[in-house]
């Protein structure tokens, strides 16, 4: 799944998304054996003005809740939901800038669990920060959350 | 954060702007010859500008791993760029530099301090020469940062920097070229992205000294 999008869909089907620095992934999992679950990939913590009220997963304090919703519909109540939250890393540490202190990946971790509070969840998994890139697979048959780094460093022979 | 809209850029626009990476490239490509102990020479590059929301799908692939110099772009038009070299480029840049079998950290991820070092002198000569050709293009003071480093799949590279220009409602130039040495090429990538309002700034000194009027070509 691509940035901004988000989706429910249940098992065998799987969700994943690849690729992740910055941006953060927020899953959500009906523990309660309907084998349906959902993804939503995120890349900036807040919409600007001119982007509330769409429907879209690009920013954390939108998708969060849409996807909350999109999952509460294909299950057919609100809840209780399982979140867990990947990425959210800080891929570049320029040594001398004060100012992206927090950086952008840590903002988006804060950002998606206080839009999940507003919902009344607490992630009940994280694998966020850090300086490594992640990838992330999600099986709503089990629930498992997949995440993967990258194998291995340079190699050269 | 401003409501998007930036200029539309015309051929013009677009051929100054390639015309700037040539003059960098040409620049990059001779101070690399030091660097490197050797000639090498660099194509012509090739110039587009990119949407940010599509660049990391497009750049980068998930499975391959990158390196990635990136450096704050400062002055009268701010913004960042970087230099994309794949694993291939990497490594044959570090061969030719610290020899056949530089010592990296088994740990994963991690390169050597003599291996990052090299890359990033390698991005501060690249950018910084594409940098410095186009404020000289354009009539304008520009200087770019200290570099942070980053050696990971490529994909989570490019989203990265695409998500902080797309949070200061940038733009994105990318130029593609290829230098040469030791009969082999190396391919690089150059991202530019000029924060918002900057490439304005860029286009208007610009027309000042081609003679271009971007204000004439707003689609």
């Amino acid at each position: 799944m691509g940035i901004g999008e988000f989706r429910v869909a249940k098992a065998p089907e799987r969700l994943g998304a690849y690729g992740l620095g910055s941006c953060i992934v927020v899953v959500l999992w009906d523990p309660l054996g309907s084998g349906w679950g959902g993804l939503a990939h995120c890349m900036l913590p807040a919409a600007p003005e001119w982007e509330r009220g769409k429907t879209t997963a690009k920013y954390c304090d939108l998708g969060i809740p849409a996807l909350h919703s999109a999952l509460a519909e294909a299950v057919g109540r609100p809840g209780p939901f399982t979140a867990r939250l990947v990425g959210g890393a800080t891929m570049f540490r320029f040594p001398d800038l004060v100012r992206r202190s927090p950086s952008l990946g840590e903002r988006n971790a804060e950002a998606s669990r206080a839009a999940l509070e507003k919902l009344g969840l607490v992630p009940a998994g994280e694998e966020c920060g850090g300086e490594r890139g992640r990838s992330v697979e999600f099986d709503p048959g089990d629930g498992v959350v997949a995440v993967r780094s990258a194998p291995r460093g340079l190699r050269l022979m | 954060m401003r409501q998007p809209g930036g200029p539309e850029l015309g051929e013009l626009e677009m051929d100054a702007l390639r015309e700037a990476g040539n003059l960098g490239s040409g620049r990059a490509a001779t101070a690399l010859s030091t660097l490197l102990g050797g000639p090498v020479s660099m194509d012509v590059p090739r110039a587009e500008i990119v949407d940010l929301a599509e660049l990391a799908e497009r750049l980068g692939s998930p499975e391959e791993m990158a390196a990635a110099v990136y450096f704050e772009v400062r002055g009268a038009s701010p913004g960042r760029i970087v230099l994309l070299m794949d694993e291939g480029s990497v490594g044959h840049v570090l061969r030719r530099i610290l020899g056949p079998a530089p010592e990296q950290d088994a740990a994963g991820g991690a390169l050597s301090p003599g291996a990052r070092s090299t890359l990033k002198e390698v991005g501060n000569i690249v950018c910084g020469s594409y940098v410095s050709s186009l404020a000289e293009w354009v009539g304008l003071t520009l200087t770019i940062s200290v570099p942070a480093l980053a050696f990971d799949m490529a994909a989570c590279l490019i989203q990265s920097v695409a998500a902080e220009a797309a949070e200061d409602v940038g733009t994105a130039l990318l130029l593609e070229s290829r230098f040469r040495f030791d009969g082999q090429a190396v391919a690089i990538r150059l991202l530019f992205l000029p924060e918002a309002g900057s490439l304005e700034v860029l286009l208007s000194g610009m027309a000042k000294s081609t003679g271009v009027d971007p204000r004439g070509r707003r689609g």
